[in-house]
Formats: C-alpha cells, structure tokens, sequence
C-alpha cells in the first residue's frame, strides 16, 4: 500500500474527506468486481489501475508537470485528445461517477442537477478528487446546461477553456467545429508552450486510434455467445480508457483480447449462452458508477454492448490518419468527432439508427434504456429511442436513477420482471 | 451459530512489491486477485492480495524466497449478507 499522502497534501486535497472515500471503495470493489467468477486474467491491470486509482496515474501526471509538461481535465468523449497529446501535453478523465462527491456539489448546484455534474463540481469543491487538483486547465464543451454553468463555477479556481459544439448536423455545424478545434489547438499551445506540427498531430491521431481500435477488438468480442467477459468488466476498462497513458491502456487491452480470443475458440463464456442479452443505452457511466451492470449481471443477465459515452460513443469512427497538413487533419478530427450522436443535438436520428445497428450486431434480446436523474436531453429523447424500439419489436425497459444505493433493491425488481419477459 | 468465513490479504509497502508478489503467485499457479486494501486490513490506500486461506502459507513461502518485501498477511471477516454499496 503506496503511502500517496504525501503528494495528495502537496496538492491542497482534504486528506480527512478523502481518506472516507478510500474506506468506501474496497468493499464496493470487491461486491461488485472481485465477486465474479471466472474473470479473465487480463483484467488484474485494471484491478490494479482501481486499487491506485488516486495513486499511480496521477503520480505519473505530477512528474509529468515536474518536468515542465502540463494535464488538461476533460469531461466529455467530444474533446479531442489528438490535439492535446500533440502539444506534448496529457489530457485525463475528471471525477464524477461516486455519490460520495454529489453533497459536495449540492452546496452550489441545484438540488435538480444531473449526479454527474454535481459530482464533479463536489469533487474539485471539497478537494478529494487529486485529478481535478492536477489539471493546469479544464477543457469543458456545451453539451447541456448543466456543464455551462458548471464551468464558471469552476473557472473561480482553475482556468476553463469551453468548447462551443454545435447542436445541429448542417454544413456550417461541422466547419463551426473545425475552428472550435483550430481555437482549442492556440489555447493548448499557449498552455504547453509548444507549436502543433502535422508531424505530431498525425502521430497523436494514430495513437489515440490505436487505443480506439484497441475497444473496438475488446467490444467484437462480447459479439459471441456465450460472451467471454462480463459487461461489468469492460465497463470499467472503458472507464479506465479517459485516464490511463493510451499507448499502455492499449496494449493491456490487446493482451486482454488475445486472451478473450482464446476463450472463444473454446466456447468459453462468464454467463450461460442462454442469458438474456442487453444493450444500454443513455448517459454516461463515470467511475466508480457500475450500479446498472451490477443490478443486471447479478440478476442473470449479460450486459453486451453499451450506446454510451462509456461506450461504443467513445471508439467508434476512428479519424482518417492519410491527412497531412494541419487543415485537412482538423477537417478529419471535426469529421470525426461529429459523427458522434449525442442527445444534445437536434435532430438526433443517427442515436436511433446506432442503437438498430447494435442490436443487429449483437443479437441483443433486450434494450435498457438508462439516464441519470435530471439529464432532460436523454430523459426527453427516450421517447423517441422508446418509440423505435416498441414500433420494432424490441422489448425495452425505461430506468431513470442517481449514484446512491437507495433505490437498488426497486431497480432489481425491475430489471428481474424485464429479464422474465425475455427468458428464452 | 454459522461459523465465521474470512478473506486473506497480503499487504505490501508500494505497488512495485504487490505487482511483484502477483507475478510469483500466478506463475506457481496460486489463485489470487489485486483487491484495493481493505481499511479493516490497513489505513493506507493501495493495493493488496487476495488469496484463499488454503493458499496463504505457499504464498509466504514463495514471497520470501522471492525476497519480496510484505507487510504480512491481514485476516478479514467476510461481510454476512453485504448489499450493494456505492462509493
């Protein structure tokens, strides 16, 4: 056991605070990740990343700052890293996925914030996120109102670049996001001190793709039945993806997958073939939220695919490497990065039209339709994802809930009813 | 009365000596898992060793001869009846 208090004291954490959380997290691993059977060899990396969470990475990020580099905190799959990497400095995940922060953001935010939000917002407040504490700059993007006001309370105490991303697919939307790119590009430069070459944005465009291609293996896997790692499994190396160095995350993940691959050769799965296989789609899980997966893996079925940020969100597209000027390649990073379909853009049919080709391509028996509470964007446009599934046939189930354990027991209620409705 | 059931963690001083022992444990064959450290095991947060209680002399022994540094063995009751907890 690492005796990390050193440096979270030299970061100004509240050590008192933080040390609760720390007393939380072995028990709430161990119920819901240690307690599987027959877990791959390969997730012990990601066992690892979770038992020094505030501790190794962010240890890696203030040597990185001792030598003159700078981190930049992000929020949301629309940043692009691409850019950051390429100025030589390091873009990491924020907090936001424990219920342990949200009072903490109460003490600003509305009651009637998205858990995510609050969270975050908690995290930085009450100094127990060493994450928050290590970014020079915070790069933050419109994707709902909640963020916006967000980032001028958090501007108060670190300097916040926000990115306007446009809310509609029309021309003008994807050349409105190139120069948004183009401005984040100067502001990255100014911070690291370093001008972006094609030269280094082609190598970072490559290695960011490579951690892509590294989910999109990880995730082909879970196409086969019986599935060879559990959904809670690759929802946590997912959400280890925003944090962890990308050239080791991948390569871990492709060790992972040589050994999935293996376990499908031999018809080897964590659950019975017959288990009921569902697709979640909605907002994004953070971590340490794996109150769904759980809630469902624990009841009998198999979480094989997510329509999330935590997700398929996250990988799918990879951005065009045959780009060699500085132009075209942001037209390419632009290109890519709005092919993304969040709720925040209107209309959003290609949401609709992911989750129809998702369900085709993993023989999904069952979709979750899942938000954070308050989240009105993916709360108003269930009806819309609701509407497709049920005019197509497709069972559905609508779970609206927060980070807390006081609703787990309604919520296994549920999900067992739906899991009956699908038996085979 | 039910008779009481524990989970067995090996602690280490840093990470390097924990990912060490793994190594030396998986490669003999013990099952074992990198488990964050339980506060009833250490006040320090970091990683530790689950292992079965059938595998916890072996373990010593194959640690020792690996002059892996530990800060020994911790035996924790396993929680009756846990529910899910968030954190």
């Amino acid at each position: 056991m690492a005796d990390y208090r050193q440096m979270w004291s030299d970061l100004g954490m509240d050590l008192e605070k933080h040390d609760i959380l720390c007393e939380v997290l072995p028990d709430a691993f161990g119920s819901v990740y240690l307690s599987q059977e027959n877990r791959p060899e390969g997730m012990d990396y990601f066992d690892f990343v979770v038992a020094e969470i505030h501790g190794v990475r962010p240890a890696e990020l203030v040597t990185h700052q001792q030598k003159g580099g700078k981190v930049f905190g992000t929020f949301c799959v629309y940043v692009p890293d691409e850019v950051i990497f390429a100025a030589g400095g390091i873009a990491t995940g924020l907090c936001g996925g424990s219920q342990f922060w949200v009072p903490g953001g109460e003490k600003v935010l509305p009651a009637n914030t998205c858990p995510l939000i609050k969270a975050s917002v908690g995290a930085r407040l009450d100094g127990t996120c060493p994450f928050f504490k290590i970014a020079d700059m915070y790069i933050g993007e419109t994707t709902c109102d909640g963020k916006k006001k967000a980032w001028e309370i958090l501007s108060d105490f670190v300097p916040v670049h926000v990115m306007d991303l446009p809310q509609m697919k029309k021309e003008k939307d994807f050349k409105a996001w190139e120069d948004e790119i183009k401005i984040l590009m100067q502001k990255v430069e100014e911070q690291c001190g370093t001008k972006i070459t094609p030269e280094a944005l082609a190598e970072n465009i490559k290695l960011i793709n490579g951690k892509r291609q590294a989910l999109a293996r990880l995730y082909e896997t879970r196409k086969n039945s019986p599935v060879p790692i559990s959904g809670k499994d690759t929802l946590l190396i997912t959400q280890i993806a925003f944090y962890d160095d990308p050239t080791r995350f991948a390569q871990k993940v492709n060790a992972l997958c040589d050994e999935l691959d293996g376990r499908i050769a031999r018809g080897e799965g964590v659950f019975p073939a017959n288990a009921p296989r569902i697709l979640i789609t909605g907002t994004p899980m953070a971590i340490p939220n794996w109150k769904l997966h759980h809630v469902l893996e624990s009841s009998g079925a198999a979480v094989v695919v997510e329509e999330l940020c935590t997700g398929v969100r996250y990988f799918e597209n990879p951005v065009d490497e045959s780009r060699n000027t500085i132009d075209e390649q942001v037209k390419a990073l632009a290109e890519r990065y709005m092919k993304t379909n969040c709720a925040c853009f209107t209309p959003n049919p290609g949401r609709i039209d992911d989750i129809m080709r998702l369900i085709k391509e993993y023989k999904i028996d069952g979709v979750v339709d899942y938000n954070l509470q308050f989240c009105g964007l993916y709360s108003t446009e269930s009806y819309l994802v609701q509407k497709e599934l049920k005019e197509a046939g497709i069972p559905v189930l609508h779970i609206e809930t927060d980070y807390s354990e006081q609703d787990f027991e309604q919520l296994r209620t549920r999900i067992q009813a739906f899991l009956e409705m699908l038996e085979k | 009365m039910a008779e009481e059931s524990y989970n067995y963690y090996i602690l280490f001083p840093n990470h390097n000596e924990g990912l060490r022992a793994h190594k030396t444990l998986k490669t003999a064959g013990i099952k074992c898992a990198i488990s964050p450290t339980p506060r009833e095991a250490s006040t320090s947060c970091g990683i530790s060793l689950l292992i079965r209680e059938a595998d916890v002399e072996e373990s010593q022994q194959l640690i020792a001869a690996g002059e892996i540094t530990t800060l020994g063995v911790a035996r924790v009751a396993k929680k009756k009846n846990a529910r899910y907890r968030s954190c």
